[in-house]
């Protein structure tokens, strides 16, 4: 990625920290210009005002409707990006980008699709001015919660194989969170197993029965994410 | 006439070389593993150990003993961002060609795994798993991966003892 927007040259950087107000006197006033002639440095304007409104508004205001575990998810991999910016900048001594740069960039890949949920949301927002998602006790109700449709459990994966959901039944009390450790401290690893192999895993076929998840893969390591159900309520991240 | 005897091809110096090459790489063969011996059949049967680990972001980033096995991993990403880790438990499944086999987790969760087949170089295998209520199915997948690769699954927040954080499973499997 170029570190440039438009045909004058601007960088990034310094384009959002006009954005952030930080540019006075000539500086702001010949970039401002330039702004004015330049439809691309508006559009990378813009587009750091939608990111700034996405964060700071309507996704906060309705943060309560994502699902937790995929939420949690989104914010894991914003986190990841800043830190490999920060680290990078850092590493090269150069001046880290505004805040709003950085998360731009981190939310680059699905700059659109949360445009697209931010303006869903602010519809539902008008249309249902009077509902409320979260309940009485400030839990979020069972139906509010988005899900991925159900899907079609016969239905072939990529190689035609067809995975085996277990049925779904009336689910039985889950054991008590919390009681772990106590039962079980760390118990003593497997030693009847080789060490294990750093190798890439190759996915044929997944069926999220009626949750979501995704499929990760950095490097050798796969990772298949999995929403499930929060329990315990305590988020690990303050929203 | 006088007959002129030839040396015999038995008797020259590539000839010694060669033979000493091919006892060496019968002698390979003979010492060979069972495990090494057999990855050039398609797998009937594996044994797997799945690693229920508890990954919090609250720690001072030591790795304990009995997941040292697996500390590359830990120390790189995805998993690098969490700042302790600890095993909840461990189980064998022995699988064997379309004969799921089940494990509980004391976390509630159920895994069935099951060996689909696989070349002589990785395993392929169906995995189910549940909700920590034992029940509702999570995930049914289709994967391949060399013997003794790790694979892993990432499930939701879990609390156990004071700790909190995202629970996932380490799946390593090899054949038998």
């Amino acid at each position: 990625m170029t570190n440039t927007v438009g045909t004058s040259g601007v960088s990034r950087e310094e384009l959002a920290r006009h954005f952030d107000g930080e540019l006075t006197g000539a500086e702001a006033h010949e970039l401002a210009a330039q702004i004015d002639a330049d439809p691309e440095l508006q559009a990378e304007l813009a587009q750091l005002g939608i990111i700034q409104g996405l964060v700071s508004e309507t996704l906060m205001a309705k943060a309560e409707a994502v699902p937790q575990a995929r939420f949690e998810q989104m914010w894991d991999e914003i986190d990841r990006t800043l830190d490999r910016e920060a680290k990078a900048s850092t590493a090269s001594g150069a001046q880290p980008a505004s805040f709003w740069s950085r998360m731009m960039e981190a939310l680059r890949p699905v700059r659109w699709p949360l445009a697209g949920a931010a303006a869903a949301a602010a519809v539902a927002l008008v249309v249902f001015s009077g509902g409320d998602d979260v309940g009485p006790d400030g839990a979020n109700k069972a139906d509010a919660v988005a899900s991925a449709p159900q899907p079609d459990a016969t239905a072939p994966t990529q190689d035609g194989a067809t995975p085996k959901p277990a049925p779904t039944k009336a689910p039985k009390a889950a054991p008590p969170a919390g009681d772990m450790m106590a039962q079980a401290p760390d118990p003593e690893p497997a030693d009847d197993m080789p060490k294990p192999k750093k190798v890439e895993a190759e996915i044929h076929g997944v069926e999220f029965s009626g949750h979501t998840g995704r499929i990760s893969k950095t490097g050798t390591v796969t990772v298949l994410y999995l929403e499930e159900e929060a329990e315990p309520k305590d988020s690990e991240r303050s929203l | 006439m006088t007959l002129r005897r030839s040396k015999s091809i038995f008797a020259t110096a590539p000839f010694f070389g060669l033979a000493t090459a091919l006892a060496g790489t019968l002698a390979v063969g003979v010492v060979a593993t069972p495990a090494e011996a057999n990855a050039a059949e398609p797998a009937k049967a594996g044994q797997c150990k799945v690693h229920a680990v508890l990954a919090s972001k609250e720690g001072d980033g030591t790795i304990p003993k009995n997941l040292e096995f697996m500390k590359e991993w830990l120390t790189d990403e995805p998993y690098d961002r969490y700042k302790s880790f600890h095993l909840l438990g461990s189980k064998k499944i022995a699988v064997e060609l379309e004969k799921p086999a089940n494990a509980t987790f004391k976390t509630g969760h159920k895994m069935k795994l099951s060996l689909l087949g696989g070349d002589e170089k990785k395993l392929k295998l169906h995995l189910d798993l549940t909700h920590r209520d034992g029940e509702k199915n999570l995930v049914a997948m289709d994967y391949s991966i060399e013997d003794n690769g790790l694979f892993f699954v990432q499930g939701g927040k879990h609390k156990s003892g004071e700790v909190t954080g995202r629970i996932f499973w380490a799946i390593q499997c090899a054949r038998r």
